[in-house]
């Protein structure tokens, strides 16, 4: 596959994931207005439901700023079909089950929280099988790169790889801390629905931050193209991805 | 007459105010840092009061103090919780009196960890250094669950305020600010908030004992010695804090972490820790509450044995001050003071434990040297320390949610205590063997460190469950004798170092 085509299955990617984004925002929409007309909505439920839409926004701004980044894109192209294809089931699955919560956050706050604990696990699936991704893409034959310079991309890979693996943790943490949540309010542990969803948002919301900081940490601005094309222009971590190990 | 939530709104309000001033100070300090180094041991520029202050106010915890001490007074009498503070403020001696000895003396001031002196003492050279990292995962498991009983703690006292909604949320926020300020701050930002803070703990320890002593005097008069009791105390308890605090402090990485900060200036750490010793003497407040609890427990009253962790809290409930100034002013102020008290524990573990990862678990991984990185090596090292840092605390968390089954503070600060002096051993094998060759079986240090940690846990485990509270006290014996054993064997049959 050569740049361009590279290019293509990025944007290909990046747009069934946007359009799917935009899709759940809709369906999101669609109830709040609809409960809000009929006046059904209780103080979880616009927790829930504020919850879900940063999550959207959220999904969308760190999606977009890793499609715009190069690595991503030599990672994607680079990579054994197979695991291209696993990556696309996990989002797929993460979209569908987004898209059910739009509906679910105006159900009960058990409804809400459960749904929360299977998009943590989903969330954290996806980060599994982009490891696994990023690191098949390192032992993959070279002749089935794309790029320039080897150890630059190295670089490059290295902090994709890293970037994955903290997100890895991010969401196995949440998974944990979704899953007592769901146990504690099954248990009647809260003070009432209000205090169960409130503190399942404050873990998405927090979780969601920290994701965040991550990739502006560890992905400024175009930091792998800039590997690509001039190294003198990589970043600290970047130099030091000596750390991990690289065939 | 306010409306009934009107107290718990203006307590959030001075809450939010302490966190909020605790979040300021600490961001605005920790900018200084531009370094790991500099983040996590101040540049070694901590002077005596700083560290005092330090020291004081990370011993000033919620669970351990306020809410377990308390529950000493009430089981076993005023007199255990000053045996208690008696043992521990010996135990600061006994710290004072061998990190002078060598060869502590030299890692401190060429500041390497506690798990690193460890490590210099007892792993080979060149090989894989397992003693080093098994006492880090001892530091790391016991701080990070110490953390989740200090913000569980924060759960128990907004669940039993009056007027008080959510007191998990109040929990959960109460950490995430906590985790915040501590990640912009670093050890230096954290550190010079602590003088504010603790006078803010001392003034709210002043108004319990203050609440205590005016109940007394007016319903109670003339029964003190029913208060304070016999000076009679069970032996087996008496030894059993004995063994789990004075080798606490030799044992503890927020210990060192002050130390190795200080820059192993010892005329400086011993002015910081005399200085901090006399204000002990509040640790005295919650357990006479207990006492005075003991006292109380009438049908009227209905003070349930199953819920001791509630005790202060719940004389504070039933000997209520009324008043406006209580309301608006001494009750705010109190819960402030827990507040900042939560904040000033979790802090210190948490940079603690964090410095431990960092240094002691991710860069012997990585077979990174420290002292070979670069200056923008160390500083991208640092956003990775701070990352570490508020993963550690979102993820302590968990705890707070496990406190919600099983809700017995004491417990819980009694096991982790068991657990942590373990470390105590290797430390003073150190400094006993300096002449001789402690590396020559690492495998049995590794061992001896972690069938100590399964023997208390075997104790812990067997108390909860046979409901034999009795069981708890033989934890730290268990782990000390087992530890001491292995080590002990590692000592004697120690070759001797040749003479160069």
């Amino acid at each position: 596959m050569n740049r361009k085509e590279s290019k293509i299955l990025v944007y290909s990617f990046s747009a069934l994931v946007n359009i799917f984004l935009g899709l759940i925002m809709t369906k999101l929409l669609d109830t709040f207005l609809a409960n809000l007309h009929d006046h059904k909505l209780s103080p979880g439920q616009y927790c829930a439901f504020i919850t879900v839409a940063l999550i959207v926004v959220h999904s969308f701004i760190v999606f977009f700023k890793l499609s715009a980044d190069g690595g991503y894109a030599f990672v994607l192209a680079g990579s054994p079909f197979k695991y291209v294809m696993r990556l696309l089931v996990a989002t797929l699955a993460i979209m569908v089950w987004l898209y059910s919560m739009a509906f679910w956050f105006s159900l009960t706050t058990l409804y809400y929280i459960a749904a929360s604990v299977a998009l943590a696990f989903f969330w954290m699936m996806f980060d599994w099988m982009s490891v696994q991704m990023i690191k098949a893409y390192i032992k993959a034959p070279r002749v089935e790169r794309v790029g320039v310079d080897g150890a630059m991309r190295a670089n490059g890979v290295a902090a994709l790889l890293r970037l994955a693996r903290l997100w890895l943790c991010c969401d196995a943490m949440l998974t944990v801390l979704m899953t007592l949540t769901w146990w504690a309010f099954k248990k009647n542990k809260f003070g009432g629905d209000m205090e169960a969803a409130l503190v399942a948002s404050t873990l998405f919301i927090v979780t969601a931050f920290l994701v965040g900081h991550i990739v502006r940490v560890e992905l400024p601005e175009g930091r792998i193209v800039c590997a690509e094309v001039n190294n003198e222009k990589l970043s600290p971590r970047v130099e030091d991805a000596s750390c991990v190990p690289y065939p | 007459m306010p409306h009934p939530t009107f107290p718990f709104i203006l307590i959030l309000i001075f809450g939010a105010v302490v966190l909020g001033v605790s979040y300021y100070l600490s961001s605005k300090f920790g900018r200084i840092s531009h370094d790991v180094e500099d983040y996590f041991t101040m540049n070694k520029q901590l002077r005596a009061k700083q560290l005092g202050a330090s020291f004081l106010a990370a011993d000033m915890s919620i669970a351990t103090v306020v809410l377990a001490l308390g529950v000493v007074g009430y089981q076993f009498g005023f007199w255990a919780a000053v045996w208690i503070t008696i043992c521990w403020l010996v135990g600061t001696g006994l710290f004072l009196l061998l990190i002078r000895k060598p060869p502590l003396a030299a890692h401190l001031k060429a500041g390497s960890t506690l798990h690193e002196a460890i490590g210099s003492a007892y792993d080979q050279s060149g090989g894989w250094p397992v003693v080093r990292l098994s006492a880090s995962a001892v530091t790391i498991i016991v701080f990070f669950f110490t953390i989740g009983v200090e913000f569980f703690a924060g759960y128990v006292v907004f669940s039993k305020l009056p007027g008080g909604i959510a007191p998990f949320i109040c929990a959960i926020t109460i950490a995430l600010v906590v985790v915040l300020f501590t990640v912009a701050g670093g050890y230096r930002g954290t550190t010079n908030i602590n003088i504010p803070r603790l006078v803010l703990v001392l003034l709210s320890f002043i108004i319990l004992g203050f609440i205590g002593v005016r109940y007394q005097i007016h319903y109670l008069p003339g029964q003190a010695h029913l208060i304070f009791g016999s000076l009679h105390l069970d032996v087996s308890w008496m030894v059993g804090i004995v063994i789990a605090l004075i080798p606490a402090q030799l044992a503890a990485m927020d210990m060192w972490q002050r130390c190795v900060a200080a820059g192993g200036d010892f005329s400086q750490i011993r002015r910081g820790l005399l200085g901090a010793m006399p204000m002990y003497a509040v640790w005295l407040v919650p357990p006479y509450l207990g006492a005075l609890a003991r006292l109380l427990q009438l049908p009227a009253f209905n003070i349930e044995d199953t819920k001791l962790n509630y005790i202060v809290l719940d004389v504070l409930g039933k000997v209520h001050p009324v008043g406006v100034w209580w309301s608006y002013l001494w009750q705010p102020l109190l819960y402030a003071g827990i507040i900042a008290t939560i904040g000033c524990t979790a802090d210190s573990l948490l940079n603690a434990m964090t410095f431990t990862g960092v240094f002691d678990i991710y860069l012997v991984l990585k077979k990174v040297d420290p002292n070979t990185l670069t200056h923008k090596q160390k500083t991208d090292l640092l956003s990775t320390a701070k990352l570490a840092v508020a993963m550690a605390g979102i993820a302590s968390l968990g705890v707070l949610f496990i406190g919600l089954f099983e809700a017995r503070i004491y417990d819980l600060v009694a096991a982790l205590f068991s657990v942590q002096v373990i470390l105590f051993w290797p430390v003073l094998f150190i400094i006993c063997g300096r002449k001789k060759l402690l590396n020559w079986a690492p495998k049995i240090a590794c061992c001896g460190l972690a069938f100590g940690m399964f023997s208390a846990l075997i104790f812990l485990i067997l108390a909860i469950t046979l409901h034999q509270r009795s069981l708890m006290d033989y934890a730290p014996l268990a782990a000390t004798v087992t530890t001491g054993s292995f080590y002990a064997v590692l000592f004697v049959r120690a070759p001797k170092k040749a003479a160069s």
